[in-house]
């Protein structure tokens, strides 16, 4: 939505739902290559030490049987004899007698320790080249006699560092691959979500006509949004015939209320009828018409209540429907002796929105305050904007609602029990209410102290679909 | 006057036809849409009174037909629909105005005396309204009776300009209400006659001869002739 700070459309996206997927797809995702990446490097060196040793024994197996034949002095000659049969530049082989070494490596490598089977070890070599690091086994003989057989450990140090290289090459590429894949899943999502979430927001604001938009891929998205259209569908047909329904109603019922009002008439006109007849069928009549006038009433606030009724939005001054509606009780006020303050920016303030039932709104709210206050009381008519809103405020110093009362004397047919000698139907605020509810509003009454306070909420900039 | 009424129901006719024929007019009464669609071509008629709903054709579809072929006479849709935006349906087809049931018979009769007057002084382009000694200038909005300057508030000019453009006639409290005010609903109507004393003072109080009038069972008349 426009006008949201970056950082709370930041935050409502990391509450989302497709965000929350992504993360954890993300997660999954990097877990089994990392895992799968350890493992094929774990083998790999595995496998190469393993082949190494293989060597190693190969060669210390070749030697022992030499000494099981020829004895031990027998080595110095096979060792030789093996370095120059070999091809291989990686493998050393030393046998040391006292003071006398053999082989091709030496001196003998102080770190070996003959105690252990095998070990690693790094003999540091001249001419700046890297030291030179073995897998070594040594075995030890009697009068000091030790044979050691070495492997160079370049080839797996290589292969090692490859695999760390390409392993962390490897999970660095697929880290970027999901999280821009996680991220296209949210963005999906979110997209198709998005035209569902905003059919829904129209809808709700009465644009009843709006659909979903279906893509035609056939998928739980496109499931979804046709639900949703169909249940609008059945929606709007029920709207349909209730709108229908109170349109046949209110014509059933005007009918028969207006023939009835018309024979009534007829009546007070004859001139065989006596004066007394006369005035209580005009008290009749007039009963008629409230009987009328609360039907309006009740379709009004039907008509509002059901958020249905945009197509009457045009652009409205509400300073002007205010001032009009005061000056329209002026005189009242002054045969009351009622005091009025006026509190109207100079500058009008603008709106879209039914014209007639914000009149009538504020015509309620005026009345109300007119009529329950006793003479020579205090009223006051309040206009002005907040944010995205015009708020209107009637109060007086009259009597007011009791605090148990306040919230139900928006309801239907509500009146305080002192106010039953006063003309009117309970449906006044109700009116208000809906009126403000169709206009994204709020009606909301507040102890003036003495006295009721109405504030009257209405949204400025409502769409009109 | 000679006025077509089409209405299906029986009471009503009745009541409208008597009361027309009472007041001195000439009534031809159709009961459906296609009686009233086929009289309305035939013969000329000063003013129509359409009921919304009759069967056979809507009053509306009544309403768009005439049109259509150029039929310019003025025409009253009556309803018992009274939701504002049947009222706009109905003006949109072609109706030049809107009664919805119950109605006092004086209402319906100011409000086909109002359409049949309509387009003398009401839609011209007149800058001064004169009525005897009563004079408003629209344009510098001063209201003068005699050489008196009269002061008047917004509504006030509103109101006495509303009646001034049809002197003489009968003007109703809810025609103010919707003509003065742009209320299509019904508030305590009480408080037209109270804006109208107001007015009254201003207007009447000082001097001898009374121009704004009260009609009993309908609603106001400015004029110079005593009633
Ligand atoms: N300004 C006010 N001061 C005191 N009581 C009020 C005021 N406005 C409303 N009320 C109480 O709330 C009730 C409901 O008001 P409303 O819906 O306008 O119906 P009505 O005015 O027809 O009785 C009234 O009957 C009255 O008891
Ligand atoms: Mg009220």
């Amino acid at each position: 939505m426009p006008g949201e700070s970056l950082s709370v459309k930041i935050k409502s996206a990391l509450r989302s739902f497709s965000f929350r997927v992504g993360v954890l797809f993300f997660v999954a995702l990097c877990t089994t290559l990392i895992v799968l990446r350890v493992h094929i490097y774990y083998q790999s060196v595995s496998t190469a030490y393993e082949d190494i040793r293989a060597i190693v024994n190969a060669h210390a197996e070749e030697i022992s049987q030499g000494i099981d034949k020829y004895g031990i002095s027998y080595v110095h000659y096979l060792v030789k004899a093996m370095i120059e049969d070999t091809q291989d530049k990686h493998l050393y082989l030393v046998f040391r007698e006292g003071k006398h070494l053999s082989g091709n490596l030496s001196p003998w490598p102080s770190e070996i320790n003959l105690k252990l089977h095998w070990q690693e070890i790094s003999i540091p070599q001249d001419d700046e080249k890297p030291p030179l690091h073995l897998l070594v086994k040594a075995t030890s003989y009697k009068n000091n006699g030790a044979l050691l057989i070495g492997y160079d450990l370049q080839r797996v140090d290589f292969l090692r560092d490859t695999l760390l290289r390409v392993a962390i090459a490897n999970i660095l590429l697929s880290l970027l691959m999901s999280f821009s894949l996680s991220i296209l899943v949210v963005w999906l999502v979110n997209r198709h979500l998005q035209f569902i979430n905003r059919a829904c927001e129209r809808v709700m604001r009465g644009q009843l006509q709006y659909r979903v938009l279906v893509r035609g891929a056939n998928d739980q998205f496109d499931k979804l949004g046709a639900n949703i259209n169909s249940m609008l569908d059945w929606i709007a047909t029920l709207l349909g015939t209730v709108r229908d329904s109170t349109n046949a109603i209110a014509h059933d019922m005007r009918t028969p209320l207006s023939r009835h009002r018309i024979e009534l008439q007829a009546l007070i006109d004859d001139p065989g009828i006596s004066p007394a007849v006369r005035e209580k069928i005009g008290a009749a009549v007039m009963r008629v018409d409230g009987i009328v006038e609360m039907f309006d009433n009740i379709l009004s606030i039907a008509k509002a209540e059901s958020r249905t009724g945009t197509e009457l939005f045009v652009e409205i001054n509400m300073n002007e429907i205010v001032e009009d509606v005061i000056e329209f009780y002026a005189a009242l006020l002054e045969e009351q002796r009622q005091q009025l303050t006026v509190d109207i920016p100079l500058t009008p303030l603008w709106m879209t929105g039914d014209k007639q039932l914000i009149s009538q709104a504020v015509v309620n709210l005026v009345d109300n305050a007119v009529k329950y206050t006793p003479e020579g009381g205090h009223i006051r008519v309040s206009l002005r904007a907040e944010g995205s809103f015009i708020i209107a405020t009637v109060s007086d110093n009259g009597p007011g609602i009791p605090k148990q009362f306040m919230n139900q004397a928006k309801e239907r047919f509500f009146r305080v029990d002192e106010s039953r000698n006063t003309p009117g139907t309970g449906l006044g605020l109700s009116l208000v209410n809906a009126v403000a509810t169709l206009h994204h509003g709020t009606l909301t009454l507040t102890d003036n102290d003495p006295g009721l306070c109405a504030t009257l909420r209405l949204s400025r900039n409502i769409e009109v679909g | 006057m000679k006025i077509l009424l089409v209405e299906d129901d029986d009471s009503h006719a009745q009541f409208i036809v008597d009361g027309l024929k009472q007041a001195g007019h000439t009534v031809d009464h159709a009961k459906d849409g296609m009686d009233g669609l086929f009289l309305a071509t035939e013969e000329k008629y000063d003013v129509m009174i359409v009921d919304r709903m009759v069967p056979k054709l809507d009053g509306l579809a009544i309403i768009q037909a005439l049109r259509a072929s150029g039929n310019k006479s003025p025409v009253l849709i009556l309803s018992s629909l009274s939701k504002v935006d049947e009222r706009i349906k109905g003006l949109k087809a072609g109706g030049d105005d809107y009664l919805t049931k119950p109605f006092e018979f004086g209402e319906l009769i100011a409000r086909i005396e109002a359409l049949v007057r309509r387009g003398s002084l009401e839609q011209s382009e007149q800058t001064i309204l004169k009525l005897d000694d009563l004079e408003m200038n629209l344009l510098t909005r001063v209201v003068k009776r005699g050489s008196s300057l009269i002061e008047l508030k917004n509504k006030e000019f509103r109101l006495l300009e509303f009646l001034m453009r049809r002197p003489d006639q009968v003007v109703t409290r809810t025609m103010l209400l919707e003509g003065v005010w742009d209320f299509h609903f019904s508030p305590n109507t009480n408080l037209i006659d109270a804006q109208m004393s107001k007015l009254r003072q201003k207007v009447d109080k000082d001097f001898k001869k009374q121009l704004i009038h009260t009609v009993r069972g309908a609603g106001y008349k400015i004029s110079a002739q005593e009633v």
